[in-house]
């Protein structure tokens, strides 16, 4: 698909918002397409949380645009919620409240409500309707949070952190979820402060550094980056205390063997590995969550 | 307005006002239940003489309010006990207003809130309409309250004579077409002449402090010889003559113009004696009283026990006349003050929801709209206090919505005011307006 025939169900422009002197988000241009799983990267702090306060409308920016689905989010915000599921990131919610009642009273916000939709959801994420908000652990509470966003189907979801403190199976069911939705065709905005997981799920990330955006692209392109990371085991009675290899990065040398990230064209270190007195050798890709770090602590605006 | 939020809200806060209106509550009653203990043998209506000293009326003024019929049951409500239950309604309202907005940032659940498809303006003035339901249910509760607790302790209240302009024309015309009856139909006493005669002067210097000032006569020394006077006037009169050094000085007579004193004395003794015979004898003067003050008149001159029935009679008045003259209270004039206590706490609340507005998150949002409630009430208070001194000091007072109620509850015109009610309402608009208007622009951050 082109770029010109897809429909931009988020879009912001320019976004800039200063706390008094200092800087939550700084000239964020975004552009989801619909369909897709879009993941924001960035970590704690780096203003995440800023640009999607302002795409819900809970702040206002002081410069730019917010866009959803084609209209102008800063003047009819409201209505445009009716269509947005949103997962935050820290949860509170009113004391003396059970689940089922919360759910309820958020789904009696929506034209769509889904009251129908509680109980399967909440069989699917195990969470129990009749215990009380307030004696929930975090997971608990997390699993509110993801069913609340999904119950009145909207058009795209605002996931912020949705994962942490969910437990890997739920988390994986969570992802389940996702998956479904997209093809329902709901559009999903994804943040994280964790790699792994948007790298299994989206199509493409933006990520964000000190309020700035500082690369979008699809994962794919990120993958190619020829990033490799090796592991070398020596020969017996052979081990090296140094390693002078070019282009490898994050080197860690132990007793029995060695292992780093490689970056450029592979066949200069394979040459160059044939010169050493290796039992074994390992090349893989490495996980994004690596791909970043290689690029967010070095080189960050090259990138 | 948004009828989700409104049924929650309702519900959440449900359990506070129940605590609160039934404390209220409560207290308003258990507080009319000390009537009759504190009124036993008419003590309060004695403390109304003493409390005719206008700088004394002003100290009281200042710990409740009106106390110029403290006897009165109504005078009892507005003085001991009504005035705390306001503060107490106004401290609910604001404790409510505090938590409608503020705690949903304090608690974090405004993130919650503000990402549900409603406008800022759909949320704040569904919150607002929660607040107002609650207050007025509490004002309702309050006046049923207030006449539920009237009507158990009223047997303990003098009644109080309230004229309707009808049924005094009714009965001046009864007393003209049958003047020969009027002394065998009221209970007429050389007593009672004198409680009269007696009140009307105390009223009169009341009325005339300014002029007295002038004369270099001291108020409270005139009343104190009024009350001297009360027994009997008779004996009043002989006594001045008897030692006329104690009294000269009170009326700036000097020692060496004893005769002069004397003589003057001598002259009120014969008007009052005068006045008495022509009371006695002629109609005239008789009616003459009656037109100037009906109700007091009639209080008095029908006071003994079946003496009204004997009134009714004798001048052919309708039989229901005594049940619709004398009543131990009102429930109209209980339902105007009723609505001034619930435009205030109305204007209070308003003005608190504003203030939690412009407290920053995380601060404690009761403690300053607390103090402001105090605030208000004492400086009413204050004002009550300067009341006896300064009248300048004491429209200090107007900048609390405290003052702009009416609690003279005993005065014959007894009202609602259009512009006490407009300026509540003002209040109340301009505090919610600029408390939406900031609400619409305010960074939710949580």
């Amino acid at each position: 698909m082109t770029e010109s025939n897809r429909i931009p169900i988020l879009e912001t422009t320019n976004l800039t918002k200063y706390y008094g002197k200092s800087r939550g988000a700084e000239d964020v241009s975004l552009r989801v397409y619909q369909g897709e799983i879009y993941g924001f990267i960035g970590p704690n702090g780096a203003g995440k949380s800023t640009t999607i306060r302002s795409i819900l409308g809970l702040i206002s920016p002081d410069r730019g645009n917010v866009k959803l689905f084609e209209e102008d989010a800063l003047k009819i915000g409201a209505r445009l919620r009716q269509k947005i599921g949103f997962v935050p990131s820290e949860l509170s919610y009113y004391d003396g409240l059970t689940v089922k009642q919360l759910l309820k009273y958020s789904a009696d916000f929506y034209e769509n409500g889904g009251q129908a939709r509680i109980a399967p959801y909440s069989e699917r994420l195990k969470l129990d309707l009749n215990r009380k908000i307030n004696d929930l652990s975090l997971g608990n509470r997390k699993k509110v949070a993801i069913i609340q966003a999904l119950l009145h189907r909207p058009e795209l979801l605002i996931l912020d952190e949705p994962t942490s403190g969910l437990d890997p199976l739920i988390q994986s069911r969570f992802y389940e979820i996702l998956r479904e939705e997209q093809k329902r065709g709901c559009t999903i905005f994804f943040s994280s402060h964790t790699l792994s997981e948007v790298e299994r799920l989206c199509n493409r990330v933006a990520i964000i550094k000190e309020g700035c955006i500082v690369n979008i692209s699809e994962i794919d392109q990120l993958r190619k980056l020829y990033l490799k990371r090796f592991r070398l085991l020596f020969k017996k009675g052979k081990s090296l205390s140094e390693i002078d290899l070019k282009g490898i990065s994050e080197l860690k040398i132990t007793k029995q063997g060695a292992e780093g990230l490689f970056e450029g064209d592979v066949r200069d270190l394979m040459k160059q590995l044939a010169e050493l007195p290796l039992e074994d050798a390992v090349l893989e890709d490495p996980s994004l969550e690596e791909i970043f770090m290689h690029y967010y602590s070095d080189r960050g605006e090259s990138l | 307005m948004n009828w989700n939020i409104y049924q929650m809200e309702m519900r959440r806060n449900l359990k506070s006002f129940t605590i609160w209106a039934g404390s209220i509550c409560g207290i308003l009653f258990l507080g009319m239940l000390f009537y009759p203990a504190i009124n036993a043998d008419g003590l309060l209506t004695q403390m109304e003489a003493l409390f005719e000293n206008p700088m004394m009326k002003g100290m009281l003024a200042a710990f409740g309010a009106d106390v110029t019929s403290l006897g009165s049951l109504m005078g009892f409500y507005v003085t001991y006990n009504s005035m705390y239950n306001v503060l107490l309604g106004c401290i609910f309202a604001s404790v409510l207003a505090g938590n409608l907005l503020a705690k949903e940032e304090a608690e974090k659940t405004a993130e919650f809130l503000f990402t549900r498809p409603v406008s800022r303006k759909t949320i704040f003035f569904s919150k607002t309409a929660v607040l107002y339901t609650y207050i007025t249910l509490l004002s309702l509760l309050f006046f049923i309250v207030s006449v539920a607790s009237m009507e158990f302790v009223k047997k303990d209240s003098p009644r109080y004579p309230e004229i309707s302009a009808e049924d005094k024309q009714l009965i001046m015309e009864q007393i003209q077409n049958n003047p020969q009856v009027i002394y065998e139909a009221f209970n007429l006493t050389d007593d009672s002449f004198a409680e009269y005669s007696l009140t009307y002067a105390s009223r009169l210097l009341s009325e005339s402090s300014d002029e007295m000032k002038g004369m270099k006569l001291d108020i409270n020394s005139m009343n104190s010889l009024l009350n001297e006077a009360m027994d009997s006037p008779e004996k009043f009169f002989e006594n001045v003559l008897n030692n006329p050094e104690r009294y000269m000085s009170l009326f700036s007579f000097e020692p060496d113009q004893q005769e002069e004193f004397l003589e003057h004395v001598r002259g009120e003794q014969i008007e009052y004696n005068t006045m008495k015979d022509s009371f006695f004898n002629s109609p005239e003067v008789f009616l003459l009283i009656f037109e100037e003050n009906t109700s007091i008149a009639l209080n008095q001159f029908t006071s003994e026990p079946g003496s009204m029935d004997k009134t009714i009679k004798l001048l052919k008045l309708p039989e229901d006349l005594e049940k619709r003259i004398f009543k131990k209270y009102s429930v109209y004039k209980l339902a105007i003050i009723c609505t001034y206590i619930y435009l205030l706490i109305l204007s209070m609340g308003s003005i608190v929801l504003l203030i939690s507005l412009l407290v920053n998150r995380g601060k404690s949002v009761i403690g300053p709209t607390l103090g402001l409630v105090f605030f208000f009430y004492f400086l009413n208070s204050l004002s009550s206090l300067a009341m006896g001194f300064s009248t300048t000091l004491s429209y200090m007072g107007y900048l609390s919505p405290f003052t702009w109620m009416d609690t003279d509850i005993n005065a014959p015109d007894f009202q609602l005011t259009w512009w006490r009610v407009l300026y509540f309402i003002l209040i109340s608009g301009l505090a919610l307006m600029s408390a939406q208007m900031r609400l619409k622009r305010k960074d939710i951050l949580v």
